[in-house]
């Protein structure tokens, strides 16, 4: 196995490979191309150099879909980490059907969006679900997700949040689970109360673990498309827009595939963007392992 | 002892609103999905009721497809998962048992194609698909969907074989095993675990993909959650019912199935967001 | 049963030179141990024989046949790992005839010679349990199992028995020598331990870094250490060494510590060029008699049951091991002096670590 072992590693890692390179890669790359030329159905496509992000930056929608994602994200990321982070201190100790709980709180991961969208639904259809019933009767108002676009964003809001909670729980509790408790106990002994004990020990420990998941959610986050489509397709008045949704209503209601595209590029730089500290940090260790 | 009590009811409280949050979304879906359709909505809600079928014989009944629907999400995930498991088995011992500056920048590579958003390429794999005759297919949905998770499944299966013992190997190798008798008699079977917690990601995401399903799928490769959403856009009035089934059927096995595999679910994610 | 002869062989990792022109040479049957400290590359020579490690000069050759391009697994050669390498996920039963299943051998013979091995190591009982379920001797016991239904033309073993505890070891150690005199298989044996390469070899090579210091049978290299090196590493509580200084000149040459105490050493022809030599003498070879020519003081006294090990201070940079009876009682700064036979010394050359003959 000497002599093969280059050609035989080049093997087996050659499936993968192909799928990423064909299917994600390629396409990824081509997107750079197509954004540079006017392009839709049965036509052939014609360079029309940064015509695309000329209309894309003059477009009040885009601007709006931008900041709509922009908004949106942050909420989603820093309420799920907030959420996830208390949810997963709460579950760092034994006790009687911990693991009852636990599957409950990672059981909205199984949620499909479309349920998902269903199930909110369900809870704030205006005029008849239950929670906006409770919200006229307590706060004399109702979330009027179709027709405030306030509302609508909160509405995705909080379905993202919903769906999304299991992915940060997950990590942030098993980095919880890897402090040692001798050092928390060691910091209790030297006099340091609950909440330094958070600070100083638990926070230094899941520091990384807490970047990784921000990181990993701020990217997953920016992709949001099918909540927002299901629930009212960027309405009312495309006041809800989001980038996933703007991209797919350039290439597949109106067959623009040049302004998709540079939208579509415009979401890779954005996610390149949040990943580059992370991945220069992976590409370092990785040349170090060797 | 103040503290510690002030603790523990933070503790508790946090818990239960939690679980709550979590769980009354899929408890009162799958719960009315059994009421007769004037409980749906009525107020106060009725949380003790007589449980009927009602919905569910309405909705085989009024969307045949539904179930033809479950039949294409099943084959299409049992075929992307078992499309994932060979790829990122084989991708992963590479990673783990060789090295070189190709193989190191390869892994790179792999990590970072999975921080592209997938919805971007349908653009470009829209005509490119539609020439190859491949719109409407199982097959490419299955492509996709493995595509979309071969890089979190060969990391995670890098670490798990990362702690096969090479000695293992070396062991075969001098008792006579080639490279493939290693690879599927040491390896494999030491590497069970590993392969579930790298699947069950791509098992969970094709069962309920919803984008790619819209973009490349019209007819005979249509899948649940597509369906599904048609279910929810033609909703008038009594229809809840029949949409609150759909989303039980379509919900519960999966459903299940997190609930079953939520230890691997655990250490995949762990091994795949933070290692890698 | 096979002989085996290296010639020449070099394996480097990298920059760094794990074997330089290693030769050697193994009769039929005969039971070679390698023995070094750490990082002398015993093992990697061992890896080259098994074809885990490619070496890049040189050549090895079994029964008059060059092995050096054939593959790992076509060597037919049986390796007992240190972490015993079973395969958590086969029966004993099944990791004893992991190879003989991938030869297709017929399931009756398997059987038949599974039977025969699980037999000879009393692991009958064990046949269906998992490496797992198995204790530390248990599982050296399968790894043997393992090599043994092979048959094959070498036996490897990578420093078998340092996962085990001492007492383990022991018995281990005792079992293996029975086995290899019932089998007389051709055997290279890897460990650190001077003591397990002392009971179990026909014939030792010693390692250190990357060469062979020497070769012979155990007696051999605990009497006639050929430097400093195998002087040392051989004898467990090791050798003592005294640096000794050549003061005076022609028929008044004599030999001093560097605390100044005269060491006579009439038997020794010492050349001019020589300044400094070192006296080594095995703790067993000194004794505390009145009137010897090193005098110091007690510093630790350690009682073993069957002797006693008694700590000298010479000087400075000098602590000696003494072995007294077992009932002797010193106490710590008592002064003491040492003596011994000439025939218990050895003397090398400080420079070139080489021994000095008489």
């Amino acid at each position: 196995m000497f002599d093969d072992r280059k050609w035989l590693s080049l093997f087996l890692i050659s499936p993968v490979n192909t799928l990423l390179i064909l299917l994600i890669a390629g396409p990824s790359i081509y997107i750079v191309w197509l954004s540079l030329h006017q392009s839709t159905f049965g036509a052939d496509s014609v360079f029309i150099g940064f015509d695309n992000y000329v209309r894309l930056f003059s477009d009040s929608i885009f601007w709006r879909a931008t900041f709509n994602t922009f908004i949106v994200v942050n909420v989603i990321v820093y309420a799920e980490l907030a959420l996830a982070l208390m949810l997963a201190l709460a579950l760092n100790t034994n006790f009687w059907g911990k693991g009852l709980v636990f599957s409950i709180l990672i059981a909205p991961y199984a949620v499909s969006q479309v349920s998902a969208v269903v199930m909110w639904r369900y809870l704030l259809e205006p005029d008849i679900g239950m929670f906006n019933l409770l919200l006229q009767n307590f706060v004399g108002a109702q979330l009027n997700w179709i027709r405030n676009p306030v509302h609508g964003l909160s509405l995705i809001s909080i379905l993202s949040i919903w769906i999304h909670l299991p992915f940060t729980l997950i990590i942030l509790y098993s980095a919880i689970s890897t402090v040692p408790l001798d050092l928390k106990d060691a910091a209790r002994v030297e006099g340091a109360s609950e909440w330094q004990v958070f600070r100083k020990v638990t926070m230094r420990f899941i520091a990384p673990a807490v970047l990784v998941a921000m990181m990993f959610r701020y990217i997953f986050a920016t992709r949001l498309f099918a909540e927002v489509w299901l629930l009212n397709e960027g309405g009312p008045a495309r006041l809800t827009e989001v980038l996933g949704t703007y991209l797919f209503r350039a290439a597949f209601r109106y067959h623009d595939f040049g302004a998709a595209a540079a939208t579509g590029l415009a979401m890779q730089l954005l996610a390149l963007l949040v990943a580059s500290f992370y991945l220069y940090k992976l590409y370092k260790r990785m040349q170090s392992d060797g | 002892m103040d503290d510690r009590n002030l603790l523990s009811a933070g503790r508790w409280l946090i818990l239960t609103i939690g679980v709550l949050w979590s769980a009354f979304p899929i408890f009162m879906v799958v719960s009315s999905s059994f009421k007769p359709p004037l409980d749906i909505f009525a107020v106060p809600p009725k949380f003790i009721f007589e449980p009927t079928i009602e919905n569910y014989i309405l909705l085989f009944q009024e969307w045949p497809e539904f179930v033809k629907a479950l039949g294409n999400s099943l084959i299409i995930t049992a075929g992307a998962t078992v499309l994932t498991a060979v790829t990122s088995l084989l991708a992963g011992y590479a990673y783990s048992r060789f090295h070189s500056r190709l193989l190191t920048l390869s892994a790179f590579f792999m990590i970072l194609v999975r921080m592209l958003p997938p919805i971007v390429v349908t653009i470009p794999l829209f005509p490119a698909i539609s020439a190859l005759r491949l719109s409407d297919t199982h097959a490419i949905l299955i492509l996709l969907y493995a595509a979309f998770f071969v890089s979190l499944a060969t990391w995670i299966l890098k670490t798990f074989i990362d702690q096969i013992p090479r000695e293992l190997e070396e062991a075969a190798e001098v008792e006579g095993a080639s490279v493939w008798q290693r690879l599927f008699k040491v390896v494999l079977p030491l590497s069970i675990h590993g392969t579930i917690a790298a699947c069950v990601f791509v098992v969970i995401f094709s069962w309920n993909e919803y984008v790619f399903a819209l973009i490349f799928t019209s007819n005979t490769a249509r899948t649940a959650p597509l369906v599904l959403s048609e279910i929810a856009g033609s909703v008038e009035g009594v229809q809840w019912g029949v949409l609150f089934a759909a989303a039980t059927v379509q919900l519960f096995p999966i459903l299940i199935f997190v609930l079953v595999v939520q230890k691997f679910i655990v250490t995949g994610l762990t091994a795949g967001a933070v290692k890698g | 049963m096979s002989t085996l002869q290296i010639k020449g062989l070099c394996k480097s990792f990298g920059d760094v030179d794990a074997l330089i022109e290693i030769d050697l040479m193994v009769r039929d049957g005969e039971f070679i141990v390698l023995v070094g400290p750490s990082g002398c590359g015993k093992s990697t020579l061992l890896r080259c024989i098994a074809g885990l490690e490619k070496h890049q000069a040189g050549d090895i050759v079994v029964d008059g046949k060059s092995i050096t391009n054939v593959q790992t697994r076509d060597r037919n050669v049986a390796m007992v790992f240190q972490s015993y390498a079973l395969f958590p996920h086969l029966t004993v039963t099944e990791n004893i005839a992991f190879g003989l299943r991938l030869r297709r051998i017929d399931p009756g013979a398997i059987e038949e010679k599974v039977n025969y091995a699980t037999e000879m190591l009393s692991l009958k009982e064990l046949v269906d349990r998992y490496p797992r379920e198995l204790s530390g001797g248990q599982r050296q016991r399968v790894a043997m199992g393992r090599a043994i239904v092979r048959d094959p033309m070498l036996f490897l073993f990578d420093e078998p028995l340092s996962n085990l505890d001492a007492k383990l070891r022991v018995q281990m150690r005792t079992e293996i020598k029975a086995l290899r005199q019932r089998l007389g298989i051709t055997s290279i044996y890897v460990t650190h331990d001077q003591d397990e390469a002392m009971t179990l070899a026909d014939r030792i090579f010693i390692l250190n870094n990357g060469r062979i210091e020497q070769t012979g049978t155990p007696m051999e290299l605990y009497d006639e250490p050929a430097n400093l090196f195998v002087a040392g590493f051989m004898g467990s509580p090791p050798m003592n060494f005294i640096e000794l200084h050549r003061k005076g000149e022609g028929s008044h040459t004599q030999l001093e510590t560097s605390g100044g105490q005269r060491v006579p050493l009439p038997q020794f022809d010492i050349s001019s060029d020589m300044q400094t030599v070192v006296l080594g003498v095995r703790p067993e070879g000194f004794r505390i008699a009145e009137n010897g020519p090193l005098r110091g003081e007690v510093e630790v006294v350690e009682p073993k049951g069957n002797e006693t090990l008694v700590f000298v201070r010479l000087d400075e940079s000098h602590l000696l091991c003494v072995v007294a009876g077992k009932r002797a009682v010193f106490q710590p700064n008592d002064s003491v002096s040492i003596a011994f036979d000439d025939s218990e010394t050895h003397l090398f050359d400080s420079k070139t670590g080489l021994k000095i003959t008489h």
